[in-house]
């Protein structure tokens, strides 16, 4: 017994120190790794809405709850991000947002961006685990040749217009990934539905620096 | 993504199946599916240690490591949720010991209840710890199932449920193996072709029959 | 044998995926881009060589400070010793990965806090290190971190180049190239080592016969 609680006592001793060194540096890299979410998204803004000279959070209030229901505290949700062509935010230009669904084998998010009427300007896929070769593909975003699927091909779309060519629309499929294009153009048309009517009015929300 | 029981049963087993499709618990797969018994005995084991495993692990990250509402900090010393220590940073070290230790006290069991058993399985049962699949399951338990460091929705139940059925998929896939490998030793395979070379030849042609589940539509 | 011998034998005559078959999970798993291949096998490689040199150290401290008794009792719990030892590491390059090397960090995904365990690094560090001095156990590691990076790169070569066209991300087989998609699926994988064993095995009957 005696021997068992030695050993175990080194074991401990080993594990506290090397808990100890990953403590240290975790607290090194913490910041650098929120630093590189913070970079991935900023990266996604610009390339959707290239000429905005800033761009700010609409954000809300959504409560955390616990199992039982009961309201613990309240989180900070973003909406939709609004470009202004100036820095001091005074003419409004656009707007960006993340589109979500369920694709093939993975979550699909596309950052968008629209200008006030609600025109695509661009979109960039920022998260997807589709089939190499097949679903994959659809970061592409080489110039639009109107016969494989791009990105390119959304800009300048309308909400309406928002249908893949399998739904009688005009946007192109990849060839074999029906699901990964679909689901692309859907959450897109999803979202903006969503978005639109309460993109208008601006004195209504709380706005944050980005 | 938002899944239900019975998907998660199929991802595990057939469509995201551990050893066709994730290339975990590789191993033991090659070297115990040469004969059926041993093969069906490993996948229990595997089975059982990828459950048992996948609960502490499950247990130790939501109460100790992740800042969670269930985290001891915040319910037995009430430190405000946002000050709670992210202690997730050790989950490699914690998951990979409760795994050793599991496996230990599994083996002496086994050795006890069923020598015959144990050894069948030989060198194999210690190797368990290293089976990537265990460690593999549990890591994938957290990415799948907690979001933002809180457990999603019945993120236990799912849990175990993932775990188990990872555990049927990888059973599954090696007494295919087996029940095939069985046969070949009777074939006329080419020199250089035999024992693992070919094994892995019947692996990957396996593999693309289980591509095949990749289209079913469970929703 | 001397330290240049120790180190030679891990690439070809005692490699560690092609010879003595470990580590295949990441190796099947991560070879679908020499990228890939290339930042598996350096981070492998980092632990491998970090975990030899305290294991080597370690056993040597104990040597020297403890009994016989106390060394025969510490035998017990060397194995997790040894296992604490290279999780820490492991956990050192998932922080410096995840902080550093993002678009990497995301493609080897959980293949990374896997690498602890690849039976490389135990087999090593319990075979190896654990008996032999600094030096040695040093070229063993690198040795065999050489091994299995070239193992991997094998495989990655020819899974990239047949299923994407590609090498390194440099388009090389031309637009009229259709790519084998099955390459960079897990069958591929399969296949391509299943090859190459039966091509080493086939050298090997050669020499024999010579």
């Amino acid at each position: 017994m005696n021997n068992i609680l030695r050993l175990s006592i080194v074991l401990t001793i080993v594990t506290l120190v090397a808990a100890f060194v990953l403590a240290e540096i975790y607290s090194v890299t913490k910041p650098q790794i929120e630093l590189q979410k913070l970079a991935k998204t900023r990266e996604a803004l610009h390339f959707v809405l290239p000429n905005a000279q800033h761009i700010s959070a609409v954000t809300r209030k959504v409560p955390v709850r616990d199992g039982d229901g009961v309201t613990l505290y309240e989180k900070e949700e973003i909406m939709f991000y609004r470009a202004f062509a100036d820095p001091d935010s005074q003419q409004l230009m656009g707007y960006a947002f993340k589109a979500e669904g369920n694709g093939y084998s993975s979550v699909i998010e596309t950052m968008v961006g629209i200008d006030t009427a609600g025109v695509i300007q661009n979109i960039k896929i920022i998260l997807q685990k589709e089939t190499p070769g097949l679903g994959a593909l659809a970061e592409n975003s080489d110039p639009f040749t109107g016969k494989k699927w791009s990105t390119q091909q959304f800009v300048g779309k309308i909400m309406d217009e928002l249908k893949v060519d399998k739904d009688g629309g005009d946007i192109i499929s990849i060839t074999g990934a029906t699901i990964t294009s679909r689901t692309i153009t859907n959450s897109i048309r999803d979202e903006l539905k969503t978005l639109l009517p309460q993109i208008a009015p601006p004195q209504d929300q709380q706005a944050e620096e980005n | 993504m938002e899944y239900g029981i019975f998907q998660i049963i199929i991802l595990s087993i057939f469509i995201n199946n551990f050893v066709l499709a994730r290339f975990l618990g590789l191993c033991p797969y090659m070297g115990v599916s040469k004969q059926l018994d041993s093969a069906v005995g490993m996948g229990m084991a595997v089975t059982f240690v990828m459950t048992i495993a996948s609960l502490v692990t499950w247990l130790l990250y939501t109460f100790f490591l992740a800042p969670t509402y269930q985290n001891i900090f915040y319910t037995l010393f009430s430190t405000p949720i946002q000050n709670v220590p992210d202690l997730t940073f050790l989950r490699t070290i914690v998951f990979i010991l409760v795994i050793a230790s599991l496996v230990q006290f599994i083996e002496m069991y086994i050795q006890k209840v069923s020598p015959t058993l144990y050894r069948a399985l030989g060198i194999y049962l210690p190797l368990i710890t290293t089976n990537c699949a265990i460690l593999g399951v549990a890591v994938l338990n957290i990415d799948l199932f907690f979001a933002d460091g809180l457990p999603k929705d019945s993120s236990f139940i799912h849990t175990l449920v993932q775990a188990f059925s990872a555990g049927i998929g990888f059973t599954l896939v090696l007494v295919l193996m087996a029940g095939i490998r069985e046969k070949l030793e009777l074939a006329n395979i080419p020199k250089p072709l035999q024992g693992l070379p070919i094994a892995f030849i019947v692996a990957g042609l396996m593999s693309i029959a289980f591509l095949g589940f990749s289209g079913m539509n469970i929703k | 044998m001397s330290v240049m011998s120790e180190f030679i034998k891990g690439i070809y005559k005692e490699n560690p995926v092609f010879r003595l078959a470990l580590g295949l999970c990441p190796v099947l798993a991560v070879s679908t881009s020499i990228s890939n291949a290339i930042g598996m096998g350096a981070a492998t490689t980092f632990v491998l060589l970090s975990s030899n040199i305290i294991v080597s150290l370690l056993m040597l401290l104990f040597s020297k400070i403890l009994s016989e008794d106390g060394q025969k009792s510490i035998n017990k719990i060397r194995i997790p010793m040894f296992i604490v030892v290279i999780a820490s590491f492991v956990t050192i390059v998932e922080m410096v990965m995840s902080a550093y090397f993002p678009i990497l960090s995301e493609s080897l995904g959980i293949f990374i806090p896997l690498i602890v365990v690849n039976c490389i690094i135990l087999g090593r560090a319990e075979g190896y290190a654990s008996k032999n001095p600094l030096i040695p156990s040093i070229a063993d590691a690198i040795g065999m971190g050489i091994g299995f990076t070239l193992a991997l790169i094998a495989i990655a070569f020819l899974r990239e180049l047949l299923g994407s066209g590609t090498l390194l991300g440099q388009n090389i087989m031309g637009g009229g190239f259709k790519p084998v998609l099955l390459m960079i699926l897990p069958p591929g994988a399969f296949l391509v080592i299943g090859l190459y064993l039966a091509l080493l095995n086939w050298l090997d009957l050669r020499k024999k016969e010579s």
